[in-house]
């Protein structure tokens, strides 16, 4: 407002003092320095103008000496207005967000996202900023298309499953590589990761951009930017939110007190109760007592009645602060940030607390010299549950305890429940705590060596430091079954320390030449080194539950440590050419040296090429009132996967101990000639921009072939191992992606938008060595030529025979069988535990401050094994624990169609437990108000905005039991970690409502 | 300009300091292990790796860490040797409020991934014994006796821990219910060839490439290695065991004789208690050690301790217990009866912990003087020598019960005299079955109930009785294996 007057006032001193002419010479170009063509100049207060050429230059003769400003506008930037001083004008054009001429961050640098020549989804601040989630991985999901995001369950902080266009290696890691403001990290740097620091996520998914980290980026690469302080902006900003989580509703119900008693008379089962009753009585059968006499002891239990959800799950409550401070001058620029993030679980003993700040500063010392810093440091403190298949996971505990069971026997001890173990007294007496730090830093230098080129140099490190402590307390129950009575207690510590550095020396050179050629070329040198050392200590004895420290213990059970490293040197290059905005062509190579590889496979090399054509630059369209964007483009390259252990080139013994002595045994059996899984991405798509950009998206097609990819072959265990790492096999992914936004309504109070995206994916294996099926035995599934990977291998049941209430089975060749045997397992072709297809709908409505805004996900075509249904439904082999309600339809007598056998027979695992993962959820609706200016403004606040949100509200699944966004199965028993391949009681999903606001100074 | 010219030497320098050129950092090598050819090169070497045959047996995994029970010898839930045998046989009743682990054994309806580990497990071993058997030339520089005392070691562990697993997946030797001429045993591996895909050698091949290996073993093997370790006399023990369930009762009776003539205390009334808690090496051939730091609990299959009680998985069968007299040392060694949530059970206690340490991790006795002094007896009865026999079936029996008088049985009845001794004597030792097995004899349960006055939770009738020959004698050959290998043809039945 302020500067609009100010030129106002200006402009009426210029028209004054219209006197004498001159000529205007100047040049235009983008954020990234390079010139942009075609861009409009007007000169305020006269009809002069004109339009840049191919190298951003334009040229106005007979501006009046007292012209005032320069407007200098261009389509996609937002307008600038300078001043006429001098007769060379430098304009420096800042793109609209969102639109073609966005920056995307690639490796080792910045692109316009025209000259990428790919589908660049970039994810924006404003969708990441309070989320309540304590990781951005789980803010992304919906919001790109051709990336999936599976929650890996609902623990507090956990991160989820990221998969970019498919799933890209079988057993090598799948997840894409994330790079933070040019660093890649782990898992603990970006767990440690304020979200709301992020300023943007570009998600590079086709070759042209990924493959610069060649053996790295096979699986994607989110390349996450921090925000930085901006020039004469200084702004104070508070974020508060607080809210509730819950679990996700069951769409099933378990059996109520009366349902199990008469379920379990029914089939003849007397529990500890009723057994006691029975033995006081003289009753050898529970069918015996007299229904009188039953109904009376029913009444008699009634005071035990327990909702065990209502005992274990809480209202789980969350409070966020984030205080920011940003600001900048002409060479310096700060960016400080701090976070208190806490979390409670649903479950008592798991709460997650983050504490952390960040600091990014950038000084430019000389013309020629700039340097600066990015670092963070945080602090995150988690109770932990255990993930296991068994009461002592409070997510079995609660599908497993029977609702006639109290919580504390009559003199107040805990009662053990039929499982003979406490949950409630399992989680007081046996804590367990995490405490990780982690530091992520990166230093750099920047010299301008000539005109149009930059030598950069840039060191980053990366530190955490993760200790753990596990006490079973003297006196606990678990003590008692696994401790020794004459040394009560046990106490685990162990942790890890972990330091990566990496050094990268790049040169960038970039220049236009006449005519409108524009040439960029990278050359780079990286090397990275990673240090772990690991320890474990356990010791039992422990004279008080108050103190639990080893020294203080009475014996030593258990010591170790554990130390490995890894190298990765690399030398790097890239070429871009670009004539007239028009036409881009780009070309990258990346050699990749690893220590994980065997002598003579260290080295792999990895390219990539790409091209994209503009076509509404061309004059056809330039002036084309509703084609504003159309944009061809299309790529092709290689890129690898060394995410595998360290040494699994190398047959070695390893040492131990028997009765106190050394001891020596085979470990590995090595592979000399193993190396990288490559990857071949070939894509190509279409930009677009309708209707003055009211209608925009992009819908691109890719295909990935990862051939040598990295399987665990396995071997006759006659050998004595089980298998080998080696470079078999190849693998497909191919899809199509689509997203569109539209704005419905767009005028200057209210606006209406509709968006939304959606990725149809496939993937199948092409080749395994000998053209052999690789089964996955545990989960029962397996890997075939020709079908997708991890299809599944079961039995499949045939129903219940209506005559016997026997459960029937199809044998291999389809018969029907009412004898069960693993040999009847047959491949379901087709079905495996990954989506074909998944995206989001998305709505916003805004009058004046006041927002409106909904988001579907939608995810389906994959299956998921459901063992806890399975268990809900288990008839006689069950019966001590509880049941779904859907267990009291089950055979009684001949002529009966129900869905479960008769009791007598064991329940087997066959694809009767095999669902469709078929879902769509409410992700987020969010209302939120903006207070109109003035009145914070009043205060010396510049903005206030509250907002109210719902997260996860309400699912509705085609056929499957529970919540169908399964990632992890369990934490403790999954061997084979591909997501969403089978539930077994892992930490279930959550939802959430929460407020909040958000202060500006 | 001068400026610039400074700049790129500096860039220049700078960027060649960073090139990554150094080939030696990309050469990395464990921390915790060596490569193989490291492995095999002294005395010490191979001392080393023969202590790791005992280890291999109860652990796997390759460090603390992944640390696992080894299901040969160590197992703990899964098939575990201290327990399976017997829950697969006639010993025990599950219990109600127990875990309902290795159910499937109990009810026979194990599957082709139900029994994975054992057979992994067992091959591990022998992998193990095959890589020193193939580096043994490297000590050429060594003493003969060290030499040899090498290869008696890894072929008699090579040979025992075929037979074990002959007995789990195969057909019996010799009996009612032998198996004929081609039916399938196990693969006999005698090579560390990590492309290996054998097929199953024939029963009667397993068997006697045992024989030789242990026969070889036997002249090899020092006399003496040290509690823990296999030595010769063990070896003799282990060769009467073998050539019982061959049928070969003089070659029985003669390697017991070799054995008993080293070693032919069977354990004293008054010490018998002190075996279990493993405070004496008394009638104890062979055994694994197992210590806290193992933390390997081949008892937990049975019971855990409790706050309320001892936790019962299974109980003794109510008859079997009965069958035991009140004036037998092991009825009071092997049992307790205890309380728990309100109600009387028996529990197996046969593996109490050690003095002092955690519940259930006890030393795994494979070999005691005891079974090799039962398969003598059995061997003398054989071959008609029932006064031989019923010596030593006295022998035994006089340190078991209090005021014991000699029996004078003859014929059948000394027969079942030494059958019903060889089943309270190794009784919860992993013997059961395989005897049950080896006589053609069905699986009878009494059908009583869980807890100590034989009322309680019986279990269901389908699960009572095997009848003699049934296929479900020969636990499946892991499906794993199957498919990794084309070679392995599965059992007969699954």
């Amino acid at each position: 407002m302020k500067k609009t007057l100010l030129t106002l006032v200006m402009l009426m001193v210029a028209v004054q003092l219209w006197a004498q002419v001159r000529t205007i010479r100047g040049k235009v170009s983008d954020d990234a320095g390079l010139p942009v063509p075609g861009a409009t100049i007007k000169v305020q207060g006269t009809d002069l103008g004109g339009v840049t050429n191919l190298d951003g230059e334009f040229q106005i003769a007979n501006v009046p000496q007292d012209a005032g400003f320069v407007e200098i506008s261009s389509v996609g930037y937002n307008k600038e207005t300078v001043a006429a001083t001098g007769n060379f004008i430098n304009v420096r054009l800042n793109p609209l967000s969102q639109s073609l001429q966005d920056v995307v961050v690639v490796g080792y640098g910045t692109q316009r996202r025209e000259a990428v020549s790919g589908s660049t989804t970039i994810v924006g601040a404003e969708e990441l900023e309070n989320k309540p989630f304590g990781s951005f991985q789980n803010m992304l999901q919906g919001k790109a298309p051709g990336l999936q995001v599976t929650a890996i369950n609902g623990r507090p902080g956990q991160n989820a499953y990221l998969r970019v266009r498919g799933v890209g290696s079988l057993n090598a890691g799948a997840s894409p590589l994330i790079v933070i403001d040019g660093q890649p990290v782990s898992e603990d740097a970006y767990n440690a990761l304020n979200p709301n620091d992020i300023e943007n996520i570009s998600i590079l998914k086709d070759a042209s951009t990924a493959s610069i980290y060649g053996s790295r980026a096979s699986n994607g690469v989110l390349m996450i930017t921090t925000k930085k302080g901006k020039r004469d902006k200084a702004q104070l900003s508070y974020t508060f939110q607080h809210g509730v989580k819950s679990k996700t509703q069951d769409n099933f119900r378990l059996m109520n007190f009366d349902e199990k008693l008469r379920y379990e008379r029914n089939l003849g089962y007397a529990n500890e109760y009723v057994q006691a009753y029975m033995d006081d009585n003289g009753y050898a059968s529970i069918h015996d007592i007299p229904d009188a006499e039953m109904q009376s002891l029913r009444s008699a239990m009634n005071s035990q009645k327990t909702d065990w959800f209502r005992e274990l799950l809480r209202p789980a409550k969350f409070t966020i602060h984030d205080v920011s401070i940003s600001g900048g001058t002409d060479r310096t620029r700060v960016f400080f940030s701090l976070q208190d993030y806490k979390e409670e679980g649903i479950s008592f003993g798991s709460d997650f607390t983050r504490r952390g700040g960040r600091l990014n500063v950038s000084h430019e010392f000389t013309d020629w010299f700039e340097a600066g810093t990015n670092l963070m440091m945080s602090n995150r403190k988690e109770s932990l549950l255990r993930d296991i298949y068994n009461v002592q996971n409070p997510f079995v505990a609660i599908y497993t305890y029977n609702p006639y069971e109290p919580v504390r026997n009559p003199d107040g001890s805990y009662n053990l429940t039929h499982q003979g173990l406490s949950i409630s007294e399992a989680i007081a007496n046996n804590p367990e705590k995490a405490n990780t730090l982690n530091g992520v830093s990166t230093f750099y230098g920047q010299l301008k060596l000539f005109r149009d080129l930059k030598f950069r140099t840039e060191f980053s490190t990366e530190y955490t430091d993760y200790t753990r402590e596990y006490f079973i307390k003297p006196g606990s129950v678990l003590d008692f079954y696994t401790g020794n009575p004459e040394k009560p207690g046990n106490k685990t510590d162990n942790g890890f320390y972990r330091f990566n550095y990496r050094w990268s020396n790049t040169l960038n050179y970039t220049k236009t030449f006449g005519g409108g050629h524009t040439i960029g070329a990278l050359a780079g040198t990286e090397y990275t080194q990673e240090e772990f050392k690991s320890y474990t200590i356990r010791s039992i004895g422990y004279p008080t539950e108050n103190n639990n420290t080893q020294n203080i213990a009475a014996e030593n059970t258990n010591f170790g440590t554990a130390k490995y490293d890894w190298t990765l040197a690399s030398f790097f290059g890239r070429l871009e050419y670009n004539y007239g905005g028009k036409y881009y062509l780009n070309g990258s190579i990346r050699r990749d040296g690893s220590s994980r590889f065997a002598i003579n496979n260290k080295y792999g090399n990895f390219y990539a090429g790409g091209a994209s054509w503009v076509i509404s630059r061309e004059g056809f369209l330039s002036g084309s009132r509703n084609v504003n964007m159309l944009r061809l483009f299309a790529s092709t390259g290689t890129s690898g996967n060394f995410d595998i252990g360290n040494y699994e080139h190398l047959t070695t013994f390893g040492f131990g101990r028997y009765n106190g002595l050394s001891i020596s045994y085979p470990v590995r059996p090595g592979n000399p000639n193993l190396t990288w899984e490559k990857s071949m991405m070939t894509s190509a798509g279409i930009d677009f921009g309708f209707f003055q950009n009211r209608l925009t998206g992009t819908l691109a097609a890719f295909q990935k072939n990862t051939s040598a990819l990295l399987l665990d072959r396995p071997l006759s265990s006659t050998t004595g191992f089980q298998s080998r790492l080696e470079n078999v096999g190849e693998l497909q992914n191919r899809g199509i992606e689509f997203n569109m936004n539209v704005d419905i309504i767009r005028t200057r109070d209210f606006n209406w938008s509709v968006g939304g995206n959606i990725t149809f994916q496939r993937n199948k294996i092409t080749e395994l060595y000998g053209g052999d099926t690789i089964p996955q035995d545990a989960a029962g599934t397996q890997w075939v030529v020709g079908q997708p990977v991890n299809t599944y291998f079961l039995v499949r049941s045939a129903g219940v025979d209506p005559q016997t209430g026997r459960p029937l089975y199809y044998t291999k060749d389809g018969q029907i069988s009412d004898e069960f045997s693993t040999t009847y397992a047959t491949l379901l072709t087709g079905k495996s535990p990954d989506p074909r297809y998944f995206g989001s709908i998305n709505t916003a409505v805004t009058y004046k401050g006041l927002t409106l805004s909904g988001e579907f996900f939608f995810s389906g075509g994959n299956y998921i094994l459901n063992y806890p249904w399975r268990d809900l439904n288990s008839g006689m082999d069950a019966v001590y624990m509880a049941q779904a309600a859907d267990a009291m339809n089950y055979w009684t007598k001949p002529g009966d169609n129900a869905k479960n056998p008769d009791p007598q027979y064991t329940v087997q695992t066959t694809d009767r437990w095999l669902q469709k993962g078929d879902f769509i959820r409410l992700r987020n609706i969010t209302l939120s108000y903006v207070v109109p200016s003035y009145l914070p403004n009043k205060i010396r606040m510049q903005q206030l905005s509250f907002f109210v949100q719902g997260q996860n509200l309400f699912y509705w699944a085609k056929e499957y039991k529970g919540d169908p966004e399964v990632g992890l199965g369990s934490g403790e028993e999954d061997t084979y970690k591909a997501p969403g391949m089978y539930a077994l009681y892992s930490y279930p999903q959550v939802r959430s409502i929460s407020f909040g606001l958000n202060a500006t100074f | 300009m001068r400026s610039y010219t400074f700049h790129g030497v500096l860039a220049a320098a700078i960027l060649l300091l960073g090139l990554p050129a150094c080939r030696k950092a990309l050469d990395k090598v464990p921390y915790d292990q060596v490569p193989q050819e490291y492995a095999f090169n002294t005395e010490q070497d191979f001392t080393n790796a023969l202590r790791g045959l005992y280890n291999r047996m109860i652990i796997t995994g390759n460090s603390t860490a992944t640390f696992a029970a080894n299901n040969y010898l160590g197992g703990e839930d899964a098939f575990a040797w201290a327990s399976s045998p017997d829950i697969l046989a006639d010993n025990v009743v599950i219990v109600s409020t127990g875990r309902r682990s290795q159910q499937a054994f109990f009810q026979w309806t194990y599957s082709a991934n139900t029994t994975t580990e054992t057979w992994r497990d067992g091959y591990q071993v022998i992998r193990l014994a095959n890589s020193i058997l193939e580096n043994t030339d490297n000590l050429e520089d060594s003493e003969t006796e060290f030499r040899s005392n090498a290869e008696g070691e890894a072929l008699a562990v090579r040979g025992m821990a075929h037979f074990d697993l002959l007995r789990v997946y195969a057909k019996p030797v010799s009996g009612p219910q032998a198996a004929g001429g081609s039916d399938p045993g196990v693969p006999y591996v005698t090579t560390t060839d990590v492309e290996a895909m054998p097929g199953r050698h024939t029963v009667r091949d397993v068997y006697e490439r045992v024989v030789a290996d242990l026969e070889k073993a036997e002249n090899l093997i020092a006399a003496n290695n040290g509690h823990g370790r296999l030595s010769k006399a063990a070896v003799s023990g282990l060769l009467s065991r073998v050539f019982l369930y061959g049928g070969e009762w003089q070659k029985a009776k003669n390697a017991a004789d070799r054995a008993l003539a080293v070693n032919n205390d069977v354990g004293a009334f008054n010490l018998f208690p002190a075996i279990w808690r493993d405070e004496t090496e008394s009638g104890v051939l062979f055994k694994v050690i197992i210590t806290t730091i193992d933390r390997v609990r081949i008892g937990v299959g049975y019971n855990q301790p409790g706050p309320t009680g001892i936790r019962n998985e299974y109980a003794p069968d109510y008859n079997f217990y009965q069958s035991y007299d009140d004036g037998d040392v092991r009825k009071q060694t092997y049992f307790l009866t205890n309380d728990f949530q309100g109600f009387s059970y028996n529990s197996i206690v046969k593996y109490p912990g050690k003095t002092g340490g955690v519940a259930s991790v006890n030393d795994m006795k494979y070999l005691r003087v005891a079974e090799v002094l039962l398969n003598r007896a059995e061997a003398h009865h054989r071959l008609g020598m029932d006064a031989e026999a019923l010596t030593d079936l006295n022998a035994l029996r006089s340190e078991r019960y209090e005021s014991y008088l000699p029996g004078m049985e003859t014929g059948q009845n000394l027969l079942d005299a030494i059958l019903d001794e060889r089943r309270k004597e190794l009784a919860y030792e992993g013997h059961r079955f395989f005897d049950l097995k080896r006589l053609g004899l069905p699986v009878q349960r009494s059908g009583s109930g869980d807890r100590s006055d034989g009322a309680g939770t019986a279990p269901l009738p389908q699960y009572l009785n095997l009848s003699a020959g049934d296929h479900r004698f020969q636990l499946p050959i892991p499906q794993y294996e199957i498919n990794a290998n084309r070679s392995i043809i599965q059992n007969t039945g699954y």
